[in-house]
């Protein structure tokens, strides 16, 4: 069914845009019931890769339901952490370190302001052009390319002074 | 410096798609639910450049609307009265009460047509026309007797008065038979026809028969009747408007949905069959692409294009040659072959993606990407029909190939469609 194997993949885009637990179902949910509802727009060319396509598509929607709720609430940034129940516990696989890392790094992403974050997620994470971060922001291409430089330099920052801390714990 | 940010963006990337989140219980009672619901507002959300919006249904609606407009506004101002150009005679038709031989007699203004036989010797006596109420003259221009049949209909709706007894105006429902004797026509028609004009605009005699001042002018006869078409140059300007459908592919593959081209054209007529032709059109492209065919390299594209569609509004400046290689009084064969240009003005793709960034679907506007000068091939064969002495309208299937790639992502977009257009001379 396709809700249930895409599930997982639209809560993950979702989570990283609203960085709340709960409304990133709901926004993955609402997602859903869009692509349900206009299923027939799903067209598809090439039969080697539907699933890909059907992918794609899928995060395209799921992206500009996220922003439609940043958007709901005037993009006020979130209170508080990330709170670890949201987290899948970590196993004992060779990944585990890798998977800490990801973890961290998703999370510094949220101490980015909600636009910077967006751009960032688009450009970095998602593969947007700066064409059609402005198209879905309502901005210009040039804002959108100083908001991603803004939030690379945040993020090297953030990443540098967690390296000193531990240097120095160290 | 580069170097960190494409380090740390691949790094995120990473994170963005493997990062641990919990996959809690999915809701599907929840997403049914929603989904049972009448409105749920999603239609701003959806990626929507893939699907035909209403308004674009609406302007390709009015786009067609405008073809039938044209051509009745065309009938409309060419006149029932009209004969095509060449066409071997004046063609005269009355459809509205001439007046008494009282007016006539006062030198009343137009609506007359005054007939006088001049002929010596002629058996018939001399005829006026006092009132009529239709009066329908077709004089050939090898002679009148092609059309005799066609006058004795005509001749029997006409009321007539020897020219002894001008003042008569009792419409005579039973006319003298001798009056309309076939040997008196035939003796007018036999002779050759003569184009001979009386005063400057008042009066024009056509072999014998005269058409007085605005009289010919309501019938359609102009000075122009008066000179032989054959002699005339068939060289000159003409110019018009065209409109029609455009399909769009890359490399034959499937066709998205209908463009359409709208434009005005100019040409040259050097003689009877050959002339030269340019033109402006706004087009409007549709076409459906496979990833290996467009050229990301210019698209600032990151990741491997798997499918797009595109959609292209751009200018085009077709320059051809056109052949008439039948042509006939009313209508003409033609093939026309030639280049055109084009000038991309703005070009949107909606596009399928895949890579390290996962599976994706984007939106790209291009604004004024590429000006391909002289690099499609255009050729076309056409059907003329004329609608007036100086118009015709013209059906015209053609295909344009491409001689390279168009347009920033440098696809070989081929087209095939009709115009259909209405052209002007001004011979």
């Amino acid at each position: 069914m396709l809700y249930e194997r895409f599930y997982g993949y639209a809560l993950k885009i979702a989570f990283r845009y609203v960085y709340r637990y709960d409304i990133a179902v709901n926004v993955a949910n609402d997602g859903f019931v869009k692509i349900f509802r206009h299923i027939e727009r799903f067209r598809y060319e090439d039969e080697d890769y539907p699933e890909r396509l059907m992918m794609a598509w899928m995060k395209r929607i799921v992206i500009n339901t996220s922003i439609d709720e940043l958007r709901k609430n005037n993009m006020t940034p979130e209170i508080g952490g990330i709170p670890e129940y949201v987290w899948e516990e970590p196993d004992n696989s060779q990944k585990a370190d890798q998977l800490l890392l990801y973890k961290e790094l998703i999370s510094y992403v949220k101490s980015l302001p909600p636009m910077y974050r967006i751009v960032f997620n688009m450009f970095v994470m998602d593969g947007c052009t700066h064409f059609e971060i402005a198209d879905a922001l309502g901005i210009s291409v040039g804002t959108s390319k100083s908001n991603l430089s803004r939030a690379r330099g945040i993020l090297q920052k953030i990443i540098k002074e967690k390296e000193e801390a531990k240097s120095w714990s160290v | 410096m580069e170097r960190l940010e494409n380090d740390m963006d691949d790094l995120f990337r990473k994170a963005g798609e493997l990062y641990p989140l919990k996959i809690t219980e999915s809701d599907w009672d929840g997403v049914a639910g929603k989904l049972q619901e009448a409105k749920f507002g999603d239609e701003q959300t959806m990626p929507g450049a893939n699907s035909i919006g209403t308004g674009n249904k609406r302007r390709w609606l009015f786009l067609l609307f405008l073809i039938p407009l044209a051509l009745a506004g065309l009938i409309y101002t060419s006149g029932s009265a009209r004969k095509h150009p060449g066409s071997p005679a004046p063609v005269i038709v009355r459809n509205t009460p001439l007046p008494t031989a009282g007016s006539v007699a006062k030198g009343s203004p137009a609506k007359q047509v005054e007939l006088v036989n001049r002929v010596k010797g002629n058996q018939s006596p001399d005829i006026k026309i006092l009132q009529a109420s239709t009066v329908k003259l077709q004089a050939s221009a090898t002679g009148f007797s092609d059309n005799l049949q066609a006058k004795h209909a005509a001749i029997h709706k006409v009321n007539y008065v020897k020219s002894g007894d001008p003042e008569s105006t009792a419409s005579n429902e039973n006319p003298d038979p001798s009056l309309f004797a076939e040997e008196s026509f035939q003796s007018q028609l036999a002779k050759p026809l003569s184009l001979t004009t009386v005063s400057n605009t008042e009066t024009i005699s056509v072999h014998g028969i005269s058409l007085t001042g605005s009289a010919a002018e309501t019938a359609g006869v102009s000075k122009n009747v008066k000179a032989n078409p054959a002699a005339k140059s068939a060289n000159g300007f003409y110019a018009g408007f065209l409109v029609g459908p455009d399909m769009s592919a890359v490399k034959f593959q499937s066709v998205k949905q209908l463009g359409f081209s709208l434009g005005a054209r100019v040409g040259y007529r050097f003689n009877k069959r050959l002339s030269v032709e340019t033109g402006l059109l706004w087009d409007k492209k549709y076409y459906y692409s496979k990833g290996e065919y467009f050229d990301k390299s210019e698209a600032g594209l990151q990741f491997d294009i798997l499918s797009l569609e595109g959609t292209c509004n751009m200018f085009e400046i077709p320059l051809t040659v056109r052949y008439d290689f039948s042509t006939h009084t009313n209508h003409n064969f033609f093939v026309k072959g030639g280049i055109s240009s084009y000038l991309m003005k703005k070009e949107n793709y909606s596009y399928n993606a895949d890579g390290v960034y996962g599976p994706w679907q984007g939106d790209s506007t291009y604004y004024n990407s590429t000006n391909n000068i002289f690099s499609i091939v255009q050729i076309s064969a056409g059907y003329d029909l004329a609608v007036g002495r100086k118009t015709k309208i013209s059906f015209e299937p053609y295909v344009k190939i491409p001689l390279h790639g168009i347009g920033i992502g440098g696809m070989p977009i081929s087209s095939a469609g009709l115009y259909i257009g209405i052209t002007h001379s001004f011979r």
